[in-house]
């Protein structure tokens, strides 16, 4: 199925325009095959930066040493490290977190792969060009909610409203049928990253979607009418037009949703742990099963993990909170894999930065690259994609107190999961319109390979 | 010889012109114009001139109506006019004698040139203060041997001080047209004459008569509560109503009254069986909220709360430490009429703060230990609370560079300095950097000893030498962060947006602003000042829905539900609140201190494009109306009115019930009864649609619904209609 998925196309990539998409959305569907298509893209934030250089963390004598210099008392102790059961061969030696071990047994049985030291950018730069050139960095670099809001856009030069897996969701519309809502399922409220001219995500909760008090109830009806007509009065006001559309599509959405959700099978579902976030992916994997009600061939979720934001403690939170990632991530996969559908579910991280590797006496501030992980049956797993850096003080891509630059930016990491998603390499720079200042959009390679795309 | 006439009205940014360019003239756009016909309402009752037709000239003297406003002649006196009369030479032709029609009291300029050409400059050879009506001589001396050609025109200053009062008004208002705060109060001249004439107040003119004031509709009372307060009752509308205060006078007196602390609300309610737990920092927010008769400072708090956030989301100490929160909580309620550096330095100081941003125990840098100080405030009180990322415009508008790229107010360079400021903190009252004490009431410590003592470079060039007093060091940082420029429109808006709109127009903007730097007595950063200037604005107190499709914002669900609590003077008998839960946040997107990350639970620039077709527009709390709160809400809504506030079925009891005696008295009468409801809530503004569909409703199952039944259906109607929630 994916022969026509990042499938060279001679000549140059069109470029930049965001609009007039649906166009583009019918050639797609015309490339693409039918049968049992279907495809998701799960994306786990991790809110207030994860600091993943505790998460993956070189375990080579030599490698250890510059990485417990620079991290001092925030640096986890070698022993205590969980190794991989393979090192591909030109890569440093690296292991995981103590907390992580379904983490590590997908890895090492390839279904789940790290991109090293990637993060937002406008374009490659060095360290030089980072001190005299203010003007080629993100905007807003590590602040939170710009670095958040980048990693949504994959638009760190300009403010955006649209967020790449929306622009995404667009071009494949033709796959869903139109406009339809279950394309972009949020389980962590109303983002970016899923919006974009015609794609707005439907946003549920842990426990599906709600509706009206009473709604289907005999002795509400006249409450029920009552709220009808009121949702089809007109209102000049654009913030009241605004009001009612949200509110009449939440209603009319949710009978919808209800009625697809209850058609299939819970069983097995509590098995996935991992506290709120495992709640949420639960809730995925709900919908995932009821694709054919919904009618759905492509779509994308967000969920959500609170807490990274780690300055005055780091340790024992961080821990905590890996544990839980480890948790709702491994039993996530092994209820795809039950289901015969893992290969179709591409999961991965993301967050707003990395972390200094230097400690603020008990915690650490914001940084800018870091490590994420992407799980599925489709991955090219047990492999680390990108560079890891050295960790040495002061090295080339340090900016500052182990502050890294990317080696590798959000554009290539989400061109790849893009590509497998189906869009054709022509429209790759539609839904990331910078991808060409990181990747020659004439090669044949995928941008990182980390993606098994046929 | 030829002369050419204009005259500026610089405040509209349009050229109007006399006799020679009719081309340019447009219809006078007064901003004191709310019967809309495009001529100033002080200038139609000083003439009386109110049914006059813009475009009409009933003297026959060639200025149109519109003009006569704009210029303050009198539209029914031929003699009355701006123009020129005419010109002669004499003295053989050494000298030119110019003749013009003026209007009294309001500032002429003529000007000269010897070209006519766009970028010809124009050099002011007289300006002239026109003591009365009737034609005025200016007398020039010409030497033809120099020149062949000079043009000449005649401008009249019709806003000098672009107040957005014409100078004719200022003259016959007392003011000046020289200063836009001539009033003598803290306010602008504009909001001044607004406040004043829509309180329904005569206002005294020149030569002792009065101008009548516009009567004030009870629904524009209502609305003006509806802004300012956690929502206004009957009796406090009728109050108001009646009263024939301004609402300058009503926001002067909320400002003085004594302020309802937390810290009394949380003693009231432990005395009446609250436990000290995380619950009672709620149930006193409630009972403040609630009962507070300062309602304006008590919305103010909770504005600031979403402005200096501080959440027990991501603090055990917040979360868990009642005074923590509620010592927390009475900085913004006893500092918000004050001055923001001084809030900003004692929340600083808040052991709340330190433990929810990490500079409570932060050290120095230490060499030995590699460690650095923690940047997490010092990040966040510039971004957040003070400056923002951007420099801004005084209109909120962002500067930029040679290139036409935004510039940032900061680089990661001042972020590590204002850390190395924010170093040294302790819990107060304690004897060490190291030791404890659990008073959360108390300001925090500042030990030199684990103070940095060098030298710290500053945003917009300040510097800190080396070897300051820690507490110096924090102060001068502070005042660094709200003298700079960005600080004015960055904080003016967020506060903007709390009260009256998402998307306010940069002129709004900018008035706000003017009085964020200067309350009218040279100081800057006055709260009190900010807020008094936001409530009485034009664009606030009716002119933005004009002028603006999307003017207002919606309501914050938090607030409705005190609204609700407040309209129906909710109460169990044992008169406390124990109206906290824990689903608040997932239902409501809302509680006190309980915002999901610093950047509160909205952002103010979250643009719902989608949804409002308009890209550039803005609206906050759009963000957290996702498809499950935009349900939650009106289910809470409904729940609350139905089973009383707070019900929980275990504890029946103590759920405040409502007051709905006269309410049910309405209920045979129902258009009565949506007349109260509709004044209460929708300040006269539910449409008939509305109305219609909420009759039917009470009329609904066979017409067999009790009268309680009936009354809630209506309550639930009118507060979850788009009419309530955007409170514009």
């Amino acid at each position: 199925m994916g022969e026509a998925s990042c499938a060279a196309v001679a000549g140059s990539a069109a470029l930049g325009s965001l609009v007039n998409l649906s166009l583009l959305g019918k050639l797609a569907a015309e490339e693409a095959p039918s049968g049992d298509d279907y495809r998701a893209l799960v994306c786990v934030f991790l809110a207030g930066g994860n600091d993943s250089f505790n998460m993956l963390v070189p375990r080579g004598a030599e490698r250890y040493q510059e990485y417990s210099e620079i991290r001092r008392n925030l640096a986890l102790p070698r022993e205590a490290l969980l190794p991989f059961s393979h090192t591909p061969s030109g890569q440093k030696e690296l292991g995981l977190h103590p907390d992580l071990h379904k983490v590590r047994d997908s890895y090492d049985s390839g279904n789940l792969a790290f991109v090293a030291n990637v993060g937002t950018l406008q374009q490659p730069i060095t360290r030089e060009t980072y001190e005299l050139s203010p003007a080629l960095l993100p905007d807003g670099l590590f602040s939170h909610s710009d670095q958040q809001r980048q990693w949504h856009t994959s638009l760190p030069d300009r403010s955006s409203t649209s967020g790449w897996l929306g622009r995404l969701s667009d071009l494949v519309q033709e796959l869903n049928g139109p406009q339809n809502f279950a394309s972009a399922i949020s389980v962590s409220g109303v983002n970016t990253i899923q919006s974009a001219a015609g794609t707005l995500p439907y946003v549920i909760g842990p426990n599906g979607s709600l509706g009206l008090t009473d709604w289907n109830r005999a002795n509400w009806s006249h409450g029920r009418q009552a709220v009808t007509s009121q949702l089809d009065l007109e209102y000049e006001n654009l913030l009241q037009k605004a009001f009612i559309k949200r509110k009449k599509d939440a209603i009319e959405l949710n009978e919808v949703f209800r009625a697809a959700l209850d058609t299939v099978s819970v069983d097995g579902d509590r098995l996935i742990s991992g506290g709120r976030l495992g709640d949420q992916l639960k809730m995925v994997h709900q919908v995932i099963k009821a694709r054919e009600e919904l009618e759905v061939g492509r779509q994308t979720f967000f969920v959500m993990l609170g807490g990274w934001d780690l300055h005055s403690d780091l340790l024992d939170p961080h821990e905590a909170l890996l544990s839980q990632l480890d948790d709702a991530l491994g039993d996530f996969q092994t209820a795809l894999k039950a289901d015969g559908i893992s290969d179709q579910v591409t999961t991965f991280t993301a967050s707003d930065f990395g972390r200094s590797l230097t400690s603020n006496g008990q915690g650490s501030d914001h940084g800018w690259g870091g490590h994420q992980m992407v799980m599925g049956g489709a991955v090219n797993g047990g492999r680390i994609y990108g560079e890891y850096p050295d960790l040495y003080e002061d090295n080339p891509l340090d900016v500052g107190r182990g502050r890294m630059i990317p080696t590798t930016s959000v554009d290539e990491y989400f061109a790849e999961l893009a590509c497998w998603f189906g869009v054709s390499r022509q429209q790759l720079p539609m839904v990331i319109p910078n991808l060409n200042r990181f990747y020659d959009l004439s090669q044949t390679e995928a941008p990182l390979g980390f993606m098994n795309l046929g | 010889m030829n002369a050419s006439f204009s005259c500026f009205r610089k405040f509209l940014r349009a050229i109007f012109c006399g006799a020679v360019l009719p081309a340019f003239c447009q219809p006078a756009f007064a901003l004191f114009d709310l019967n809309e016909n495009g001529m100033g309402d002080f200038w139609e009752l000083y003439y009386g001139a109110g049914d006059l037709e813009p475009d009409g000239d009933e003297d026959g003297d060639g200025n149109r109506n519109d003009f006569e406003s704009l210029i303050g002649s009198d539209p029914f006196d031929p003699e009355s006019y701006f123009g020129v009369n005419g010109y002669r030479f004499e003295k053989n032709n050494t000298q030119l004698v110019f003749n013009f029609q003026a209007v009294k009291g309001v500032r002429y300029y003529i000007e000269s040139s010897s070209s006519l050409h766009p970028e010809a400059v124009w050099r002011r050879d007289h300006t002239i203060l026109s003591n009365g009506t009737g034609s005025i001589e200016v007398e020039f001396f010409i030497n033809s041997m120099f020149e062949r050609t000079r043009y000449f025109r005649v401008g009249q200053e019709t806003d000098e001080d672009q107040d957005g009062l014409t100078s004719w008004e200022e003259s016959v208002l007392g003011l000046s047209d020289r200063d836009a705060n001539s009033n003598g109060g803290g306010l602008s001249d504009l909001t001044w004459a607004f406040d004043r004439h829509f309180s329904g107040n005569e206002i005294v003119i020149e030569g002792g008569t009065s101008l009548p004031g516009a009567a004030r509709s009870i629904e524009d009372v209502s609305r003006f509560l509806n802004q300012a307060t956690f929502g206004p009752t009957y009796e406090m509308i009728e109050e108001l109503h009646s009263s024939g205060q301004t609402y300058a006078e009503w926001i002067d007196e909320q400002m003085e009254m004594e302020p309802t602390t937390l810290e009394a609300s949380l003693i009231a309610e432990m005395e009446l069986g609250a436990g000290s737990n995380a619950n009672l920092f709620r149930r006193g927010w409630w009972r403040a909220a609630v009962e507070g008769s300062d309602q304006l400072r008590q919305r103010l708090a909770f504005a600031l709360s979403q402005i200096l956030v501080v959440s027990g989301t991501g603090s055990d100490l917040v979360r868990g430490d009642p005074t923590a929160g509620g010592s927390y909580y009475d900085l913004l309620i006893e500092g918000g009429f004050g001055n923001y550096a001084d809030l900003l330095e004692d929340v600083t100081y808040h052991v709340g703060m330190g433990n929810y941003l990490g500079h409570l125990r932060n050290r120095k840098s230490d060499p030995v230990l590699g460690t650095f100080p923690d940047e997490n405030y010092a990040r966040e009180v510039m971004q957040l609370f003070s400056i923002g990322l951007w420099e801004l415009n005084r209109d909120g508008t962002r500067k930029k560079d040679y290139q036409g790229r935004p510039i940032p107010t900061y680089t990661n360079f001042h972020v590590t300095e204002l850390a190395k400021v924010m170093t040294g903190f302790n819990w107060g009252g304690t004897t060490s950097f190291i030791a404890y004490n659990p008073d959360t009431a108390l300001p925090m410590t500042i030990w030199e000893s684990d103070h940095d003592l060098g030298e710290k470079f500053l945003v917009n060039g300040g510097y800190l030498p080396p070897n300051q007093n820690p507490e110096k060091d924090v102060r001068d940082a502070i005042d660094n962060l709200v003298a700079h420029p960005s600080a004015a429109p960055f904080l003016s808006r967020l506060l903007i947006q709390r009260f009256v709109t998402s998307n306010p127009s940069p002129d709004y903007l900018e008035r706000v602003s003017l009085v964020f730097e200067n309350n009218g007595r040279g100081e800057r950063a006055d709260l009190s000042a900010v807020v008094r200037a936001i409530l009485l604005d034009p664009e606030a107190r009716g002119y933005g829905q004009r002028i603006d499709p999307a003017h207002g914002k919606m309501r914050e669900p938090y607030i409705t539900h005190v609204h609700l609590v407040r309209a129906f003077d909710s109460r169990n008998e044992i008169g406390n609140y124990p109206l906290w839960s824990p689903r608040d946040l997932d239902e409501l997107g809302q509680a006190p201190l309980m915002s999901p990350s610093v950047f509160n639970f909205y952002s103010p620039n979250y643009r719902p494009s989608l949804a409002l077709g308009r890209s550039d527009l803005t609206a906050p709390e759009f963000e957290i109306l996702d498809p499950l709160r935009v349900v939650a809400w009106p289910n809470r809504l409904r729940a609350t009115t139905e089973w009383g506030a707070g019900y929980l079925s275990e504890f029946p009891g103590f759920a405040l019930q409502h007051d709905f005696l006269d309410e049910l008295a309405l209920v045979d009468a129902p258009e009565e009864l949506i007349n109260r409801l509709d004044l209460m809530f929708t300040y006269g503004t539910l449409k008939p649609e509305t109305r219609a569909l909420i009759k039917e409703a009470m009329n609904g199952q066979g017409g067999n619904l009790s009268d309680e039944k009936k009354l809630w259906m209506a309550i639930y109607l009118v507060m979850t209609s788009p009419e309530y929630a955007i409170l514009r």
